[in-house]
């Protein structure tokens, strides 16, 4: 009896003790912090740099200034951030364009306010493979990340433009991660997919770029940064500095070699992409167009033309208005942190 | 009349379940987990358009393929393993190594072995219900009660007779035991081994329906069904419990 009782005390007293400390983790988020979700992939190393400069120009402001600080959280998939997004367990993180505009239809509070790249997807065949033209790929197994990704729609276009049909290629679905392995095994005759890995099968050795979006689609866009409505509404000011970092970060990136042999450094890095740097240095530098970062203009009419591909492809079923899917205030008011790293 | 009345308590466990499911949703106004009632309406979905029953047909071919084939290799295996001490000595440490590693760090080694078709996924079973059945098995034989074997020796029995007309019917229970661990683990694992699926299956159905948008009515969906299957096939395999070969060893 006198055991138990001691017990249930200890648990009580144990209780006790962690209740001051929950109450300490609920007031520590800083209103001026934000955690930021993004892939290990190059057409996200926007994101990197902007919190690292970002992380930079706080130790040089003037006392007394805000101090906004960003913190980049890696994901694994697509599905995770989306989920986080979705949730509420992160307020921020780079989507899939096409994604948000069916997420924020369904009327999921999130908006896109910047985008953070362009270009960066790969279309990758065996080195010894005859393939040269897009259109010897009839028949052959394709695999892209999934059918919502917008490499998908990459591959689309480049069969529109072929006239070619879906129907003319056998289109499978597998993580990004698995492809390079896929090819190898001769699993797959090419796969579509964004940047690095293309570059970790080419630097490997076996593969070989058969068409890419620096040729066939210059301004493409896939990963976008988004917010969810509550912190635009709590936060604009840090919303607005954010979207001036992740301009400023994509100017800094394409100012040559020596800002894009700094950004493999960062990302490399283990709380970054934790990647090999030569891979991530390759898509860097073969060629330094390979994908863009400069030219970060939210313009309509692109994401229209993202809309009626992904309707085309019955990833979305109706048309949204852009308006429902982008707070355009952000892009508009910008002006592109100066990054020193 | 008496079974159903058996089945009640279960069934108003399930019931409450469902009701504060659904009421918790609406509760808190969720835009994104479903309702039972949409997940309701999304399986009904999949019936009309008829892939429900593509993913049922494909998830239950490759596990009954790889569960099948690990049976053949795990239950031959173990009664060796069991009988021959040299070979217990020299192969359980390496099982024992390979049986906790999970079928989701096997996809990479899966991949470059078998490519992306069925034989992925049905290795992934394979290996991963393969174990378990050999672990059994193995114990099974182990665990003869020696007074079945010194009876058997007193008649002078050669060994080879003594292993067929002994050792096998006094490790059948556990085989069974072990089959029906086997065949609980294959279903198991049957999303993570359909996620490396390419167009079928429904581990491949919740992870479609994950990249998908708002899709989560048929992740849940996928969920049940693979409950409500991994219950019938157990009920399959106590149906071989119940066999007279098998009994005897639960009438003590």
């Amino acid at each position: 009896m006198n055991r138990e009782f001691l017990s249930r005390r200890q648990v009580l007293r144990g209780l006790a003790a962690t209740l001051p400390l929950a109450a300490f983790g609920c007031s520590r988020t800083d209103p001026n912090s934000l955690t930021v979700g993004g892939l290990a992939v190059t057409c996200n190393l926007t994101l990197p740099v902007a919190c690292v400069g970002k992380s930079a120009a706080n130790h040089s402001a003037p006392p007394g200034a805000t101090r906004f600080h960003y913190e980049y959280a890696k994901f694994n998939g697509w599905p995770e951030i989306k989920e986080s997004l979705m949730a509420g367990r992160i307020q921020a993180g780079y989507m899939l364009a096409p994604l948000v505009m069916d997420l924020a239809d369904q009327g999921i509070p999130m908006k896109i306010v910047s985008l953070g790249h362009r270009s960066g997807a790969v279309i990758m065949v065996r080195t010894e493979s005859p393939y040269q033209s897009f259109r010897q790929l009839a028949g052959k197994r394709i695999a892209v990340p999934s059918r919502f990704a917008v490499d998908y729609l990459f591959l689309r276009r480049m069969l529109a433009k072929e006239s070619m049909r879906i129907e003319d290629v056998e289109v499978v679905e597998m993580a990004p991660a698995d492809m390079p392995a896929a090819l190898y095994a001769n699993a797959v005759d090419a796969y579509c997919t964004g940047e690095p890995f293309g570059a970790a099968a080419q630097v490997a050795g076996y593969a070989r770029p058969l068409r890419m979006t620096r040729d066939e689609w210059p301004k493409y866009i896939c990963c976008v940064l988004t917010v969810r409505e509550e912190l635009i509404a709590a936060n604009a000011p840090l919303v607005q500095d954010l979207v001036n970092q992740i301009l400023g970060a994509g100017l800094w990136l394409d100012q040559g070699p020596a800002h894009r042999e700094k950004a493999v450094q960062i990302a490399a890095g283990p709380q970054f992409f934790n990647q090999d740097p030569k891979i991530i240095r390759f898509v860097m530098q073969n060629p330094s167009d390979r994908v863009t970062y400069g030219d970060l203009r939210m313009i309509r009419s692109e994401f229209d033309d993202l809309m009626q591909l992904s309707l085309a492809a019955g990833t979305i079923r109706h048309p949204i208005a852009y308006q429902e899917y982008v707070d355009e205030r952000f892009a508009r008011n910008a002006r592109p942190a100066q990054i020193r790293l | 009349m008496h079974r159903l009345r058996a089945a009640l308590p279960s069934l108003a466990v399930i019931a409450v379940l469902i009701a504060v499911w659904w009421a918790a949703v609406i509760a808190t106004g969720s835009l994104i987990f479903p309702t039972p009632w949409a997940v309701v309406t999304g399986t009904w979905e999949l019936i009309e358009n008829g892939t429900l029953w593509q993913h049922i047909s494909a998830s239950l071919m490759r596990v009954l393929i790889g569960f099948g084939l690990a049976a053949c290799v795990a239950v031959p295996l173990g009664l060796w393993m069991g009988w021959v001490r040299g070979a217990y000595r020299m192969l359980n440490p390496l099982f024992q190594i390979l049986r906790p590693i999970s079928p989701i760090a096997w996809i990479p080694i899966a991949i470059l072995w078998f490519g992306v078709g069925d034989a992925s996924p049905i290795y992934l079973i394979f290996i991963s219900s393969v174990f378990p059945m050999v672990v059994q098995t193995t114990v099974g034989v182990h665990t003869i009660e020696k007074r079945y074997l010194r009876a058997a020796e007193n008649f002078g029995v050669s060994r080879r007779t003594l292993f067929t007309r002994v050792v096998i019917p006094a490790v059948l229970p556990q085989i069974v035991v072990g089959m029906r661990i086997g065949l609980g683990v294959a279903w198991l694992v049957v999303v993570a081994a359909e996620m490396i699926a390419l167009h079928s299956g429904l581990g491949y159905m919740i992870m479609d329906s994950r990249n998908a948008g708002n899709r989560y009515d048929l992740v849940v969906a996928g969920m049940i069904i693979i409950g409500l299957i991994g219950l019938s096939l157990d009920g399959l395999m106590r149906l071989l419990e119940g066999m007279r070969w098998v009994r005897w060893r639960y009438a003590h």
